[in-house]
């Protein structure tokens, strides 16, 4: 069944055909509200909330992008919202001090465990940009407008947060002394 | 004393080159910069290409619930669909059964290191030709890959049952199990064991570059190739080390 008539009979409250939509983009859908909220079990409350709004504001979705796009903005716009009511701080431009463990070693693969664990490890103001741009490809004009931010803020968010993975993924031994160029674009760019 | 770029201008180098005044030049002149250019091209093409994780497996159920009414069909498939895991498993649905790669017969190690060629380049593309949302059957995928990788002949078949996305993702852990297996101890300081995973990592190198060249575009495989040409080139310098200094001692 096409997805236009499957979307058809779930705004008029059938069961089987949510249940269709559900099993073809839960998973888009968790893993992009994991990746946002760093924890299994939010993840979990947040999801299930995202799939609720989603189903209980069906009518209102007009076809204009296909569901997929609608019901993963949706997604992380019920993720961010949770972490903002959540009220943990954070950390737009200072970060979070180093973490005490460090993992995996010098030259480990980049796995997608690998990767996980360190995601999840990031400062949460970093881990939103990450997220958003690295993983999801949204632009630093979508993020800044999405979040509230200049787009330099969120430039600036995205490189310290690789900077950090990098240092999570395999500590930075090797430099002895760090010279900051002077940049062609001004300091907005460098917060 | 050297100098060098940060990593939140190297950031910013790959994202928009020319940004950064002398970045370039720097990065010609510099080969720890330029390696770290590389490693965070790397991480962020993995990003990039990081799969879908698993819905928790009783999330259906629990938004039926919260909706109310009667589980449809198609309700109970989602509930129960191949995509449904325990929660905690989420992060780590693709980890290898360690204990099935340490099991492996030892005296096989050679059958191994030709086998593995077969397996890389046909059961990788095998699930990656199927895509990340294909949904294979998943018959006969508790016998693994790993078990039909003792006969090379047999394996394409073998993958191509198991079928499908959640294939090509148990033959990436499985792969992953074997090369970190390389790399584990009991080597170290041990010229024949080196030379034995030398030569498994060699044959990982040339089974990765085969199946790169049926799918160039595949960030795994390309992960994979440069993770496991430098555990190789470590292990030679390492052998390497280990002969001089054996010989050294005489």
């Amino acid at each position: 069944m096409n997805e236009a008539r499957l979307l058809e009979r779930a705004c008029a409250g059938d069961r089987g055909a949510m249940g269709e939509l559900y099993a073809a983009h839960a998973g888009r859908v968790f893993s992009v509200v994991r990746r946002l909220v760093g924890d299994d079990h939010a993840a979990e409350d947040v999801a299930h909330d995202a799939w609720l709004r989603a189903f209980d504001r069906l009518g209102t979705f007009r076809g204009d992008a296909a569901f997929g796009t609608w019901m993963h903005r949706l997604a992380v716009n019920t993720a961010l919202n949770a972490l903002r009511r959540s009220g943990r701080r954070p950390e737009v431009e200072q970060g979070a001090p180093a973490p005490a463990q460090r993992s995996p070693g010098d030259g480990a693969m980049l796995t997608q465990r690998v990767l996980e664990r360190a995601i999840d490890r990031l400062p949460e103001g970093y881990r939103r940009v990450l997220v958003l741009h690295d993983v999801e490809g949204w632009t630093h004009e979508e993020i800044a407008q999405r979040l509230g931010v200049t787009v330099g803020t969120s430039k600036s968010q995205l490189h310290k947060a690789r900077a950090r993975m990098r240092d999570l993924l395999e500590p930075a031994g090797r430099r002895t002394e760090v010279v900051e160029l002077e940049t062609t674009e001004g300091a907005e760019r460098h917060v | 004393m050297s100098e060098h770029l940060s990593p939140e201008r190297i950031s910013l180098l790959l994202d928009e080159p020319g940004s950064v005044e002398g970045g370039e030049a720097h990065l010609a002149a510099c080969q720890a910069c330029a390696s770290e250019y590389e490693r965070m091209s790397r991480m962020r093409m993995a990003l990039s290409a990081l799969p879908d994780l698993d819905a928790p497996a009783d999330g259906w159920r629990r938004l039926e619930r919260a909706l109310g009414g009667e589980e449809g069909e198609a309700g109970r498939a989602a509930a129960s669909g191949s995509r449904g895991r325990p929660p905690g498993d989420a992060r780590v649905h693709r980890t290898a059964p360690r204990a099935r790669v340490l099991a492996f017969p030892g005296g096989v190690r050679p059958l191994w290191a030709a086998a593995v060629v077969g397996l890389f380049a046909a059961g990788l593309v095998v699930g990656r030709s199927l895509g990340p949302g294909g949904t294979g059957a998943g018959t006969g995928a508790d016998d693994g890959p790993l078990a039909a990788a003792e006969e090379p002949v047999a394996t394409t078949q073998a993958l191509a049952d198991a079928g499908g996305a959640e294939g090509y993702l148990r033959t990436v852990a499985e792969l992953e199990a074997l090369r970190d297996e390389t790399l584990g101890p009991g080597a170290e300081g041990d010229p024949a064991r080196m030379a034995e995973r030398l030569m498994e990592l060699d044959a990982l190198v040339e089974a990765s570059r085969e199946a790169l060249r049926q799918a160039p575009a595949d960030p795994v495989l390309n992960n994979f190739l440069f993770d496991v040409v430098d555990r190789r080139d470590r292990m030679a310098g390492e052998l390497d080390r280990t002969l001089r200094f054996t010989a050294a001692e005489y």
